[in-house]
């Protein structure tokens, strides 16, 4: 079964479309679930995974990130998971160490793409991403692939 | 958070929106000008961070701004607007294998 570990990026746009529900379907680390439950007051139902210590290529990226960015990035790599993220940066660290990585749009559409979410309430999740998400053109590139593979 | 006084001039024009926006809200002056000055400088702060190339969460470590506020502020001014084609074309092949995988 594929295990996601997703970055409080995700956590928080979830939270903020109402969509907590989608939380199950995802894990993370402890540092995450703290910050979480700081910056929206709330427990978040959500499965924690052990941080791991997976080795990181040693790449410029690495000083751009905080140590939970790593800690993150290691735990995906051990786990062969895929890391669920927002951040460019988190997502550029990724990619040079070769762990598989989407953001929140995309999730939405793999999610839609597997049947664990159909495809109204996937659009509607986007929609309403759209109006929080730092990254327009992502989530409008998600209902476009959307729509095509409908 | 230690607080400093500070004494600024500001043309008419300034103060006269300042009163505005006070009376709408039921504020003094001097607090609807604290509120915007630290909206601004958390604003140049955050996006000066980011556009130096650090992650959010490192943004948010080093300004002493709140997480859900950078996300916002990046939101907001659109520093993170601009497609990077390689990072979409490496998350398009991880939602390719994904969709692939039951």
């Amino acid at each position: 079964m594929q295990i996601y570990i997703t970055n409080t990026t995700v956590v928080v746009y979830l939270i903020d479309v109402c969509e907590e529900d989608i939380l199950n379907h995802l894990n993370t680390i402890e540092p995450v679930i703290e910050e979480v439950r700081h910056l929206r007051k709330k427990q978040v139902e959500i499965r924690t995974i052990k941080m791991q210590k997976s080795d990181l290529i040693e790449h410029r990226v690495l000083r751009y990130l905080s140590d939970t960015d790593i800690a993150l990035l290691r735990t995906a790599k051990s786990n062969d998971a895929v890391l669920i993220t927002d951040d460019k940066k988190l997502i550029e660290a990724a990619k040079v160490n070769n762990v598989r990585v989407i953001d929140t749009p995309r999730l939405i559409t793999v999610f839609a793409f597997n049947g664990v979410l159909d495809y109204e309430k996937a659009l509607e999740i986007l929609n309403d991403l759209s109006n929080v998400y730092n990254r327009k053109y992502a989530v409008e590139k998600a209902v476009r692939n959307l729509k095509e593979w409908r | 958070m230690k607080n400093v006084l500070v004494n600024v001039t500001v043309p008419v024009e300034v103060a006269e929106y300042l009163d505005e926006k006070a009376e709408e809200l039921y504020i003094t002056r001097a607090t609807i000008a604290r509120k915007f000055l630290i909206e601004h400088i958390e604003e140049v702060k955050v996006t000066e961070a980011r556009e130096k190339g650090f992650s959010i969460r490192k943004v948010a470590d080093m300004t002493r701004v709140r997480y859900d506020k950078v996300l916002e502020i990046l939101r907001r001014t659109g520093v993170d607007a601009k497609e990077e084609k390689e990072l979409e074309d490496y998350m398009d092949k991880t939602v390719e294998k994904l969709k692939k995988r039951k």
